[in-house]
């Protein structure tokens, strides 16, 4: 998996190409250990290139938007395709989680 | 009937390597992508919860995998013989719940069990036996 970050003023977006699986979601913790200690308050994750997503995936989102939200911000998961789609709804995770 | 098959230890277990020949596999099969996801959604979730749940700490378990295809019905079977553990039986997540509320872990098998036409599990001679259909 690839991770390419672009920082605005206020917001980080994360743009993740590839897998994200119980071998690459240590990758994305890692990132957003960085991410969360640079102080942007908003998060988007770009997943337009991400093939596929496991429940390792689903847990880094899931503690993502908990600390997203402890600080304030906002977070936004945009470009899934469906299959991807299908695995943030099926959990629920479309419903505490801005999915567009 | 056209098959794959994979076996290693616990410790061994090559997920990358894995996922690259069942690609290649569904390719050579022709079998879609959205069935490519699931086959390997359902294997990493059942796998993981063996090496991470099933095994020792010297993680030396025998975990075989065999990925059938026959007419339209695709079929996953994976024997190990790591702790007694059936699938069936995990707790189901609650996914109504807040964000506040929501636990991070219980997800992988449900999405298994969300994934496959059938799930069953037999233990015999000391191997569980998951076979998937898909």
């Amino acid at each position: 998996m690839n991770i390419t970050k672009n920082t605005t003023e206020n917001t980080v977006t994360l743009t993740l190409s590839g897998r994200l699986d119980t071998v690459t979601s240590t990758m994305l913790s890692t990132e957003l250990d960085i991410v969360f200690a640079g102080g942007s308050p908003n998060l988007i994750f770009n997943l337009a290139e991400l093939d596929y997503i496991s429940s390792a995936g689903l847990r880094v989102f899931l503690t993502a938007q908990k600390r997203v939200r402890a600080q304030g911000g906002e977070m936004k998961v945009t470009g899934a395709n469906n299959s991807v789609k299908e695995i943030f709804e099926v959990t629920g995770f479309a419903g505490i989680m801005n999915i567009e | 009937m056209t098959s794959y098959r994979y076996k290693e230890t616990a410790g061994g277990f090559d997920f990358q390597a894995v996922n690259l020949e069942i690609e290649d596999f569904c390719e050579q099969n022709e079998i879609l992508p959205n069935k490519l996801f699931a086959i390997q959604l359902i294997l990493e979730e059942l796998v993981t919860n063996i090496i991470n749940h099933g095994s020792n700490s010297q993680k030396t378990e025998i975990i075989e995998i065999s990925l059938t295809v026959q007419d339209d019905l695709i079929t996953l079977a994976i024997r190990d013989n790591a702790r007694a553990f059936n699938p069936l039986e995990a707790a189901e997540p609650d996914t109504g719940q807040s964000l506040e509320e929501r636990d991070i872990g219980g997800l992988g098998l449900f999405l298994v069990r969300k994934k496959v036409k059938s799930l069953s599990y037999e233990y015999k001679d000391g191997f569980n036996n998951v076979i998937a259909e898909i």
